[in-house]
């Protein structure tokens, strides 16, 4: 079955005095049922406005969207019944109330029995390692501990679809490495997560399938295998102090791209495969060059490498 | 738990953790303090009625319209605004329900003044006509409930809470002829005074607590009725269309 489904959507923002905004464009994108599925791109991309609309807070100017098989717009009741949305960053809590008070009152509003709503809250204080902090004001806790009880608070009614809008934004490496692991433990209880981030890595590690969006269109959708191999397609060499000469034999080389010095020694080297980037940095230590590195590409370089493959 | 515990549970938590949202609490003994000295100096226990009941209807007022007004705006601001929105309870339900235990708390301050009067000043406040006094006071919460709810809806259409508050709050009381009947006002006030439930209301209390029988009790009764619920009326209609028009715009989620 198809848990989250887009057609054509379309959401275009007007503000007095500026132009229009047009922060997705005709999105099309499917989502079946049980997927961990990521939206990446960067910020600005539409991410945000697509969760919003799929949580039923923001209205799509055209196209439609369906959660379950209920339309957003028309279905918006059945659709806040089965799906939860978290959104990420210091607010969306209670400050100055515990995080088991919070759980309770957000239990209520999905309807659940005081006794259900208990155990619930429960559960996932202790799942997400805050049993110990749970009768603390949340305004006392870590920017980790308040994602992990965000998170809590979007599991508590139990839904079968969880928007998550950059959960891991704002943690510290570890913290977002924590966080990953519950995430992916949510894919095994089979429940559908659709993961909005611009962090590659991220989505690798957790996704099924990925879909790359850029000024509200979907650029591809592919599974993380495929966004391994984007990114070692766009694989760079860098190095300080190459010489014209070495520059010139590296160029030669088959699966070299562009190669971009900025004037003070320093030069970057577009490779096409880890291979290349290999060959590369073996011309570059003969000739003598000892500070070397390989870079991964930035987001950016990878849509505009997946641009100019649509293109061709 | 029910939707309206759970709303109350989080109401009393938020006003109990929040100093600014107590201050009514020390204000209106305060006041009673000011007033009842007034009363006594000037030697006009006539005017004991109007010493009692000014600092309690200014104090829920004043709660009304800064705790039960800021609620929205305030889950907007703290980012709860969006993901209570997508929980499948109706809003203005919770909204509601919230409002209702505000004005439940705020009947702390009728205790309040009235343990002034009694420890201060030696005054035990008398109610001649305590069955009117009781439903007046029932109407004129759920008057103010009422009310509470257009004023929420009302600062998240404005977004700018902080400035209607200040700016509506002393000249409502004046029209509420929660300081001086509104008879007393100028001529051409009082029209507009009496467009103001309290004034029904302050003056429906004034005469249940006076010795004189109360005269045109339904129709005053009626008005305060009437009043209360074209606030709660034209509160769900705006807070509805809000809603609908900030999920148009897109700022919902916005401070």
């Amino acid at each position: 079955m198809t848990a989250v489904e887009a057609i054509a959507l379309t959401r275009i923002y007007h503000q007095k005095g500026r132009p229009d905004v047009t922060a997705l464009a005709g999105l099309d994108l499917t989502v079946a049922e049980g997927e961990v599925h990521g939206l990446l791109g960067p910020n600005g991309a539409g991410k945000s406005t697509f969760m919003r609309i799929l949580a039923t807070v923001l209205l799509p100017t055209s196209g439609s969207a369906r959660v379950l098989g209920h339309d957003v717009v028309a279905d918006h009741t059945q659709v806040r019944r089965q799906l939860a949305v978290v959104f990420g960053g210091d607010r969306g809590l209670y400050p100055r109330l515990s995080a088991r008070h919070n759980l309770r009152y957000w239990a209520a509003l999905y309807r659940l029995d005081g006794r259900t709503a208990a155990r619930r809250a429960d559960e996932l204080l202790t799942e997400m390692g805050l049993a110990d902090r749970a009768d603390d004001r949340v305004e006392t806790y870590s920017t980790g501990m308040r994602q992990r009880l965000h998170l809590a608070r979007g599991l508590i009614a139990d839904p079968r679809v969880l928007l998550l809008d950059e959960p891991t934004n704002g943690l510290d490496p570890v913290a977002a490495h924590q966080l990953r692991g519950i995430i992916r433990g949510l894919a095994d209880s089979g429940r559908t997560v659709l993961l909005a981030t611009h962090d590659m890595a991220e989505a690798e590690a957790v996704c099924d399938r990925v879909t790359m969006i850029n000024h509200g269109r979907v650029i591809a959708t592919e599974a993380p295998r495929q966004l391994a191999r984007w990114i070692t397609t766009c694989e760079r060499v860098d190095a300080d102090g190459a010489g014209e000469e070495v520059l010139a034999r590296i160029k030669e080389l088959p699966g070299v791209g562009e190669v971009t010095s900025d004037g003070d020694g320093s030069v970057s080297i577009a490779v096409d495969s880890r291979e290349t980037a290999g060959l590369v940095l073996q011309r570059l230590l003969d000739s003598g060059v000892t500070s070397v590195r390989t870079a991964m590409p930035s987001l950016e370089e990878v849509y505009l490498h997946l641009l100019r493959e649509e293109a061709r | 738990m029910s939707l309206f515990v759970a709303a109350a549970r989080l109401q009393i938590g938020q006003i109990f953790s929040d100093r600014d949202y107590t201050i009514e609490l020390v204000r209106a003994p305060l006041l009673a303090v000011v007033f009842l000295a007034l009363v006594r100096q000037a030697d006009r226990p006539d005017l004991l009625a109007n010493a009692l009941l000014a600092p309690i209807l200014m104090a829920l007022f004043g709660m009304a319209l800064s705790i039960s007004g800021e609620i929205v705006d305030a889950d907007r601001w703290m980012g709860l605004l969006e993901p209570t929105i997508a929980t499948p309870v109706p809003f203005p339900r919770l909204v509601l329900h919230r409002i209702v235990t505000t004005t439940l708390v705020s009947l702390i301050i009728a205790v309040e003044v009235c343990l002034v009067s009694i420890a201060g000043f030696g005054i035990v406040p008398v109610v001649h006509h305590p069955w009117m006094f009781a439903v007046v006071a029932v109407l004129t919460l759920a008057a103010m409930v009422g009310w509470s709810l257009l004023m929420s809806a009302l600062f998240v259409a404005t977004r700018t809470a902080r400035t209607f508050q200040n700016t509506l709050s002393y000249p409502f009381m004046l029209l509420g002829g929660v300081f001086v009947p509104v008879d007393q006002l100028p001529g051409w006030m009082q029209p507009v005074g009496r467009l103001v439930f309290l004034s029904w209301s302050s003056d429906l209390l004034r005469d249940a607590m006076a010795a004189p029988p109360v005269t045109s009790v339904a129709a005053r009764t009626g008005m305060v009725v009437l009043l209360g619920a074209a606030g709660l009326g034209l509160g769900l209609l705006l807070l509805r269309r809000v809603l609908r028009r900030v999920r148009a715009t897109g700022t919902l989620g916005l401070r």
